[in-house]
């Protein structure tokens, strides 16, 4: 394992028990700018093997991704069954309006695009929400993009926002907190150096992930935003569960809020509803297509 | 993909089981050199990462604390200052709350929703201090279900009520609320992001001591107040929903288009 100029990491005698060093040319110096692994101290198995699969683990991505088209979405109408979601002064339920543009929207990219094309939920029934972006990881979908209606207590508040995963648990507080929470009584959390081996390789994955989510994010808001008449409440971070689970770029759109009387007024029509299905759909082919000029166009159907 | 498939990529997955061999061997050399570090501190035996001491047991061994004094008011200074303030040290976390006690009075910042602002507004309250760090907390989360004000609305539901409330000595506050909390919290992501960060952020910005919150509703763990935010953790505040001391008066501007009825 090699320091950012190619310097092997080394013990040295009475400045920790490791160090990476950064800038070769200052190998000797006693004040360089040295990376300390001083935090992460545990075993000499543990930082082997987790030095071996991480750079094994990177490799693999890399290589794998290339080899993929961009062919499966993974489209999640919020809520359903039970849990109605947001509701309207004039009783129109979250969880209709956006399972009607899902299946519009997923109608479209079957058609136009000839993508793999999955909801989360074709009808009104609840599903939990590790088992919808469950079933994103299984089909190894490129994007998960979740909908939803928005409400608020004052019914002034209108318009359309995106959301991507809040990345607070890559700090170090987050780290702080993750520790705490593992010796907090009462309350479970995984232990041992699988669990911290694990959290490592997802914080990686999630990196990258929440980077290429963002990029989604302002194509869905952009698009959103095009839509006659629509306030542009911006692209949001938050840390919602329905997000947290998703090993893809993942963004949940907030298409409108019902309880706004104008903007329910809106989503209660289905040519309205075919608009927003019509500017997400514009806002994932044009995602798609630089998804193929990033790989140097990969396979495309 | 299936194995049936003619563009099976055979080829890559022979490079990279030999980029694997190469990487295990460079695993064995790292770990080659690890064996012959003769540095002072010795490595941990167990098989685990070491993260931040949380139990007052390692806290004494491996982390210079912060022993301020009751009612020293330096102490106060010490704590504002994450980076010396050992969250696992009780005496701290007592002081702070005996100072309060002592004083009569605390001030709270309570996150609150200003008309025309997207994120939550901490408005400076002062109350009668209880004398103890719980019974301190609870009084905030008090203020916050039961505020009426002409130009800020709490978005805390009125009908909440709390069940318990407890501080960790890791510096999580418990909050228990009844049932009620729940089923009166509205369907949409924005009030629930409300709700949640306005609580947060009032224990946080209002009592050093206090980092994250985790809610809980008849004693149990819940996923979500509606449907959107994750309360299977501690939450800590976040600068996207509520207005920090350090960017108060920044690129806050009122629009008309996020205004609030009330």
């Amino acid at each position: 394992m090699w320091g950012a100029s190619g310097s092997w990491i080394r013990g040295e005698a009475g400045s920790g028990p490791h160090i990476l060093i950064l800038d070769e040319t200052r190998m000797n110096s006693d004040t360089g700018p040295y990376l300390s692994l001083n935090q992460w101290r545990m075993s000499k198995l543990s930082r082997a093997t987790i030095a071996t699969i991480i750079i094994f683990a990177t490799s693999m991505a890399s290589v794998g991704a290339k080899q993929q088209g961009f062919r499966t979405v993974v489209i999640d109408p919020g809520h359903g069954g039970a849990e109605v979601g947001a509701v309207g002064a004039t009783g129109l339920m979250e969880k209709n309006v956006v399972l009607d543009i899902s299946k519009r929207l997923g109608q479209l990219l079957e058609e136009q695009l000839g993508l793999q094309v999955y909801l989360t939920r074709d009808q009104d029934i609840y599903k939990e929400k590790e088992d919808r972006t469950a079933l994103a990881n299984n089909v190894k979908a490129n994007v998960f993009l979740s909908i939803h209606a928005n409400s608020y207590r004052g019914r002034g508040v209108h318009g359309a926002e995106t959301f991507f995963l809040s990345n607070q648990a890559t700090d170090d507080d987050a780290r702080r907190l993750a520790a705490i929470e593992n010796n907090a009584m009462g309350l479970e959390g995984p232990t041992g150096a699988d669990s911290n081996l694990q959290m490592l390789l997802w914080d990686m994955a999630q990196t990258t992930h929440l980077r290429e989510s963002s990029v989604l994010a302002e194509m869905v808001q952009s698009n959103m935003n095009s839509l006659g008449g629509t306030t542009d409440r911006g692209i949001k971070q938050a840390p919602f569960v329905v997000l947290k689970g998703a090993n893809m770029p993942a963004v949940l759109v907030e298409v409108g809020f019902l309880s706004n009387p104008e903007e329910e007024r809106r989503l209660a029509d289905a040519a309205y509803r075919q608009q927003v299905a019509n500017m997400l759909f514009q806002s994932l082919n044009r995602y798609r297509q630089r998804h193929a000029s990033l790989i140097g166009g990969g396979s495309i159907h | 993909m299936s194995r049936n498939d003619a563009k099976f990529p055979w080829r890559v997955i022979t490079i990279s089981t030999m980029l694997f061999g190469a990487l295990v061997l460079i695993g064995s050399m790292f770990f080659f050199f690890a064996g012959s570090n003769n540095s002072g501190v010795p490595a941990t035996t167990d098989d685990t990462i070491e993260m931040a001491p949380v139990s007052p047991a390692t806290a004494a061994t491996s982390v210079p604390a912060v022993q301020p004094t009751v009612g020293d008011p330096s102490s106060l200074e010490s704590v504002a200052d994450p980076t010396t303030f050992d969250l696992t040290d009780l005496k701290t976390l007592e002081g702070l709350s005996i100072a309060r006690a002592e004083a009569g009075t605390m001030n709270l910042r309570l996150f609150l929703i200003v008309s025309g602002l997207e994120r939550l507004i901490p408005v400076l309250h002062t109350v009668a201090a209880p004398p103890t760090i719980d019974l301190q907390v609870r009084s905030a989360v008090d203020e916050l279900i039961n505020w009426t004000g002409d130009e800020t609305i709490s978005p805390v539901p009125p009908e909440s009520r709390i069940r318990e409330i407890w501080v960790a000595q890791s510096g999580v506050a418990y909050i228990d609320f009844y049932q009620s909390f729940l089923d009166f919290s509205g369907g949409g992501s924005l009030s629930e992001l409300h709700t949640v960060y306005s609580i947060v952020a009032t224990l946080t910005e209002s009592f050093p001591e206090i980092f994250a919150v985790q809610f809980l509703v008849e004693g149990e763990q819940i996923e979500t107040l509606a449907g959107h935010v994750d309360l299977s953790h501690p939450l800590q505040p976040s600068a996207d929903w509520v207005l920090i001391e350090q960017e108060r008066g920044t690129s806050q501007q009122p629009q008309d288009s996020r205004e609030i009825d009330g």
